[in-house]
């Protein structure tokens, strides 16, 4: 059963040239998405994983925390930077709502929900009533494999 | 005459209502706590014990899991799967499907 329409969820997707890139599943979320790992939900309440230094709490820096124990930290420029990993986090009225993270084309891949990853173009694609605003960018020395 | 439906049916039917229109309004969602605030998912959690066979039936469903985790949780205070497998859902959806057979919810 199709529960729901992700363009009428989130609008901004409308035109934007936005890809689904995997089938629907609950297996992971968006957090556990931007983090590199497709095997887990992330969230802050019990039977879901939560870095263990962080605590479980829904306010957005908890968020940042989580991302901060990967080598995150706080940045400036909502633009591409070659040899960083960044990721974007977003909240509403104080909450964590969802994550992003950048592609090396510039693109960002979200994991909306229990449902589809997508790649989009621009943060404000999800920029919406659903998902609040940007809250922060976050990057990182990008690491090679 | 029609047949009288029982109440165990008409708690059903509500808590389909409830659970679909809750499923629809949240489903982009990660945060529990935004996706606990939802007035459909309150009403779940007052119906108390009686939702949990039918919140174990809707995980058989492969859908939504991690958020009816959280309403299992909030119902009973408590959670069956151990620390080091939170975040594996198919891992921790079996330890609540096990639960709910040893405690007789489920068959």
């Amino acid at each position: 059963m199709q529960l729901w329409n992700i363009e009428e969820e989130h609008p901004g997707l409308q035109g934007s040239g936005y890809q689904i890139t995997s089938e629907s599943t609950d297996i992971y979320n968006c957090i556990a998405w931007t983090a590199g790992d497709d095997t887990d939900w992330w969230s802050h309440t019990p039977g879901n994983y939560w870095p263990p230094t962080v605590p479980r709490r829904p306010e957005v820096w908890a968020l940042v925390q989580v991302f901060e124990t990967l080598g995150y930290s706080l940045c400036d420029s909502y633009q591409r930077e070659t040899g960083y990993d960044r990721v974007a986090v977003y909240a509403q009225y104080g909450e964590w709502t969802h994550a992003a993270r950048q592609l090396e084309d510039g693109q960002w891949t979200s994991k909306v929900g229990q449902f589809e990853d997508i790649t989009h173009p621009s943060l404000d694609n999800l920029a919406d009533e659903v998902f609040g605003e940007v809250h922060c960018i976050m990057r990182r020395p990008t690491r090679n494999s | 005459m029609q047949p009288k439906t029982t109440k165990t049916e008409e708690l059903e039917a509500k808590f389909n209502e409830l659970a679909a229109d809750w499923v629809r309004a949240t489903a982009s969602h990660s945060n529990p706590s935004i996706i606990a605030r939802h007035p459909a998912y309150r009403q779940i959690i007052a119906m108390g014990e009686q939702a949990i066979p039918l919140i174990l039936g809707e995980m058989a469903q492969k859908q939504n899991r991690p958020h009816w985790f959280q309403a299992l949780y909030d119902i009973t205070g408590m959670t069956p799967a151990p620390e080091e497998i939170w975040g594996k859902v198919e891992e921790v959806a079996s330890a609540w499907l096990g639960w709910g057979r040893e405690q007789g919810y489920i068959q």
